[in-house]
């Protein structure tokens, strides 16, 4: 782990951020260290994805503050936010018929380097994305799955370099149109850049997924923090349960060292006892 | 991270593509001189490409050789090359206006005629027509109309534009939907004004809904060159952002664009380059969609390469169509319009069906 481990990318304290009289979030706390893995887990409509839209710098929040390295976000400009942080939004819709290395080539944009540095970053992204075989196809010709590794490509050719600094690398459901085999490769690449030094905060709605590559969780529920810290400490039978009304066992890894999550129809497990007004 | 042989090994590709596509921009660029050399040559009265390329060095001092054909020289000089450059020009307009509409809408279907954009310029130019005889003696009409166009299509762009996007999406049936909606308005405000126009007026206001290149002179070339051109570089400046607006809105926001800002331009850009051309030639369909997509096909979606290459197959399309729009049935005109909507209807069908398939 870098030695600024302990500084965090990304910190965000007490957020709020409410439409009108309907609060979406209340009080919420937050820290990405570099090199780490901070993922945000949550039942449907727990406001995951409007927290991501707050602390991407897309809507500005009620009350609250982000900082970014230590400044605060809105200090920012999208221009030098994007020379450190890139983010990958759940769901691109690109219908015009650009090759695969020209929507990876778009993730250096902000760099503006030489054509050469350029390609060799983009072909190193689609190296480690493994999607190098994809070059010099039309990309709305790809498969969900491999559009999404595309994006992934792009986002992490955005901050490919460690000179340039901290970096955060911010994903939203990255793996949600993946199938099983390419959601942990997918991960595995984060994993493999997030050692690098980078810090990365991904919204994850696999429970399993978030136990093998996570280093720090978030559990939001109704817009609130119902739990957060390391992956012992938030994935318990009744953390989970809380978060999203399910009932599990939780059990050693079989291969690894962290736990496993096994949902257990409520028709086999009684509820333990009625939690707080869901 | 190394690259591996198997990459290293790809990029030389890579590069000689990009050559190709350049080699064929520039070739685009002589195909269209030529044909500007052979337009001036056509018409009721035929020139030859000798006394043509003769009267033009003669006039910058290069040549001075006497021309035998008495009238060669005033059909050249005030007709023909004022009509021919005025087809460039303005093609090269509606293809960029089109160009620049697709990347904002995101949609490859946008177009300033189908989106009411030339509509709501044509009627913003009729009402200032009607208005004309009211106005002070020091506003003159011919700088007042690229004006009012001008705000003519930015209102009806701005009101597609916030109608179609849902949720940060532009949504393909809504945009379409409400360009018929602001065609069939600016449609009901022309037919208004034709009801109250006198004779002389309503010449000139049918000549909006047909389109034509007619009305070519010096004067109008002066005001509407510089803007072309002005609004060409603007929009191939604006490339590489638009590359990353086409990702989305957010995607694009977090590769450091001003998004806001780039929309803004794009809007007021598209604007002025359809309400120029509206403004002196009226409604001329279809080249803003033909043409990009034509050139997305053949040099990819790249925006920069787009933007310049439109603007030259735009132009070279609208001379072509405007040669044989004035000598098919010489010594009459077909209107221009007509012309394109006739070759664009089609195309336009045949775009949708590809949709439709593919979905």
């Amino acid at each position: 782990m870098k030695p600024t481990a302990n500084i965090p990318i990304l910190a965000a304290k007490q957020l709020s951020f409410a439409i009108g009289k309907h609060k979406l979030l209340t009080g919420v706390d937050l820290e990405v260290f570099p090199g780490q893995l901070t993922a945000v887990l949550g039942a449907n409509g727990a406001g995951k994805s409007t927290l991501f839209r707050l602390l991407s710098g897309e809507k500005r929040p009620s009350e609250g503050n982000i900082q970014f390295q230590g400044k605060p976000l809105s200090s920012y400009s999208p221009k030098s936010l994007s020379k450190g942080r890139a983010v990958l939004p759940q769901s691109s819709h690109l219908t015009f018929p650009f090759t695969v290395e020209q929507v990876v080539e778009m993730g250096r944009i902000p760099h503006q380097d030489a054509a050469r540095k350029t390609r060799e970053i983009v072909l190193e992204a689609l190296t480690l994305t493994r999607t190098d075989h994809l070059l010099g196809r039309s990309y709305p010709s790809l498969s969900g799955g491999e559009q999404q590794r595309v994006q992934l490509a792009r986002v992490l050719s955005q901050i490919w370099e460690e000179s340039d600094g901290p970096r955060l690398l911010m994903l939203d459901e990255p793996t949600s149109s993946l199938d099983l085999a390419h959601q942990y490769e997918m991960l595995q690449m984060v994993q493999k850049f997030a050692r690098q030094g980078c810090g990365v905060l991904a919204i994850l709605h696999d429970l399993n997924l978030a136990a093998q590559y996570a280093q720090q969780l978030i559990c939001l529920k109704h817009g609130k923090v119902v739990a957060s810290g390391t992956v012992s400490e938030v994935l318990t039978p009744e953390n989970i349960h809380h978060t999203f009304g399910q009932e599990v066992r939780v059990i050693p890894h079989p291969e690894m060292e962290c736990p496993l999550i096994v949902p257990i129809p409520s028709s086999i497990y009684q509820p333990h006892k009625p939690y707080a007004k869901a | 991270m190394s690259v591996s042989a198997k990459q290293s090994s790809i990029s030389p590709g890579l590069l000689q593509k990009a050559g190709f596509k350049d080699i064929a921009v520039l070739l685009l660029a002589v195909a269209t001189l030529t044909l500007m050399v052979g337009a001036t040559c056509l018409g009721a009265i035929n020139l030859t490409p000798f006394e043509v390329l003769t009267l033009i060095g003669n006039k910058i001092g290069i040549t001075n050789i006497a021309i035998e054909n008495p009238q060669a020289e005033i059909i050249f000089w005030k007709l023909r090359l004022p009509r021919v450059l005025m087809a460039v020009i303005v093609g090269a307009a509606l293809a960029q206006a089109g160009a620049a509409m697709q990347g904002l809408f995101r949609n490859p279907l946008a177009e300033p005629g189908l989106l009411g954009v030339s509509a709501g310029a044509a009627l913003a130019a009729v009402v200032t027509i009607l208005f004309a005889s009211w106005l002070p003696q020091w506003l003159p009409v011919l700088f007042l109309l690229p004006v009012a166009a001008f705000f003519g299509g930015i209102i009806a762009t701005v009101t597609v534009y916030k109608l179609s996007q849902i949720n940060g999406q532009s949504q393909v049936g809504t945009m379409l939907l409400a360009g018929i909606a602001i065609n069939a308005l600016a449609g009901a405000g022309i037919g208004l004004c034709i009801n109250f126009a006198d004779d002389a007026q309503l010449r000139s206001i049918t000549f909006w809904n047909l389109g034509s290149l007619a009305g070519a002179t010096w004067q109008v070339l002066g005001i509407l060159t510089p803007i072309v051109i002005g609004g060409g570089l603007l929009l191939y400046t604006l490339g590489r952002r638009l590359d990353a607006f086409l990702l989305g809105e957010a995607e694009a926001l977090h590769l450091g664009i001003n998004v806001e800002q780039t929309k803004l331009l794009v809007v007021g850009i598209a604007a002025m380059l359809t309400g120029t051309a509206v403004a002196f030639c009226g409604v001329i369909g279809f080249i803003g969609l033909v043409v990009p997509h034509l050139i997305r096909l053949s040099l990819g979606p790249s925006q920069q390469r787009l933007v310049l290459a439109s603007g030259i197959l735009g132009g070279f399309l609208l001379l072509a169509g405007d040669l044989g729009a004035r000598t098919v049935i010489a010594p009459a005109e077909l209107p221009i319009g007509i012309l394109t909507s006739l070759i664009g209807g089609p195309f336009f069908i045949w775009l949708l069906l590809r949709q439709k398939n593919r979905l």
